[in-house]
């Protein structure tokens, strides 16, 4: 376990560079769901569909 | 809304899931990197920014970072639209004297948001009367005529001293060469910088009347989003995030103003205070060239989770 502290700016871009590649996935991924507005059905299936990336979160 | 336990008062992590775009554009224009770019329905505005919400919240698991602070996470689903349904949830469930991060795309310049527009979002119907344009006109009463004289009245409003924005988007009537038109109508877009000067336009827009007194007119919609006003907080917020940029990324970013609402200036109006455009650098939101940037996709999520973790000590409190 870090401190708050321990974690600078830094540190942090060293974690998200070294996972670039993933990053760009997840953002295509985010970017080819559809639509969401309006439609309770696609909003229940998007918070479906990230809920899973948040385990510890409590979805409602 | 997602919530991860954690001490008062709560961080607010806020965006929307829904884009301008209909359903299936994904599909007919599906995300594709060229050029250092990402381009997609809804990558700048705001997909991205949901990452960035997202990986946020991972690294802080993963890295097990011990966050005291209680974290509520707000997605709208109509905020593009103005976020009917989404406010009365955002309003019950946020406290109002917290904070609220909100990755929406920064200005074109890479600064931060404090201070937005106000909007409103109007439309006006104009029911006239049908009549054969040849056999009998004199019969008709035309409700095109009587919308295009509206709408140069409406446009004329315009006040750039005043900060006042006019916009008629999209206007359809009529029904067939040959008819007098009998239905025509407009949307109609409004920015202004004070919630009082959204009441006088959206108070000149309803005494509108028509020039032939058989027609009628109908006004309906709303002021959607409120300017948001920068506050001493959110100019500290702001100041200290424009700090951790300098410092720790060598990255210059200032804070700007924006002429789009969004869900920050609701929850600015209700008293929180509110940092916006934390979302990664692009352009052409709205537009089919709507793209981020790759090579600041690191950087901002770095950005982004380092002002959540900085905003976990409470320094705003």
């Amino acid at each position: 376990m870090t401190t708050l502290q321990d974690n600078s700016g830094p540190l942090i871009l060293d974690y998200f560079s070294r996972r670039r590649a993933g990053l760009l996935a997840e953002l295509i991924e985010m970017i080819r769901f559809d639509g969401c507005t309006g439609d309770a059905d696609l909003i229940r299936r998007f918070v479906r569909h990230y809920r899973g990336l948040l385990e510890d979160v409590n979805v409602r | 809304m997602g919530e991860i336990a954690g001490e008062e008062p709560a961080l607010a992590l806020v965006g929307h899931s829904d884009t301008v775009w209909p359903v299936g554009e994904p599909e007919r224009r599906p995300a594709a990197e060229r050029d250092g770019k990402l381009y997609g329905p809804g990558a700048y505005d705001m997909r991205s920014g949901l990452c960035l919400i997202l990986w946020a919240l991972r690294y802080i698991a993963e890295q097990r970072v011990p966050y005291r602070r209680r974290i509520l996470v707000f997605l709208a689903a109509d905020e593009e639209t103005g976020s009917a349904t989404a406010r009365p949830h955002m309003y019950r469930r946020l406290p109002a004297d917290g904070t609220a991060l909100v990755p929406e795309p920064p200005c074109p310049d890479g600064s931060l948001k404090i201070e937005r527009k106000g909007v409103g979002i109007f439309r006006l119907d104009v029911t006239g009367r049908e009549a054969h344009a040849g056999a009998e006109p004199e019969r008709g009463v035309s409700a095109i005529s009587e919308l295009a004289r509206m709408i140069l009245e409406i446009e004329s409003w315009a006040d750039a001293g005043r900060g006042w924005l006019v916009s008629v988007g999209a206007v359809e009537g009529g029904t067939a060469r040959n008819v007098v038109p009998g239905s025509a109508s407009c949307s109609i877009d409004f920015r202004y910088d004070r919630q009082e000067d959204g009441a006088r336009l959206e108070k000149k827009l309803r005494a509108l009347t028509a020039k032939n007194p058989d027609a009628k007119i109908e006004v309906s919609g709303s002021l959607a989003f409120p300017p948001l006003v920068p506050t001493r907080r959110s100019r500290f917020l702001s100041q200290r995030a424009i700090e951790i940029a300098g410092d720790e990324f060598g990255v210059d970013v200032s804070a700007g103003a924006s002429g789009g609402g969004s869900d920050g200036s609701h929850l600015a109006a209700r008293g929180m205070t509110v940092l916006d455009g934390l979302g990664i650098d692009g352009g052409g939101a709205h537009a089919k060239d709507e793209h981020i940037r790759v090579d600041r996709v690191p950087f901002r999520a770095a950005f982004f989770t380092r002002l959540v973790l900085e905003l976990g000590e409470f320094p705003d409190g």
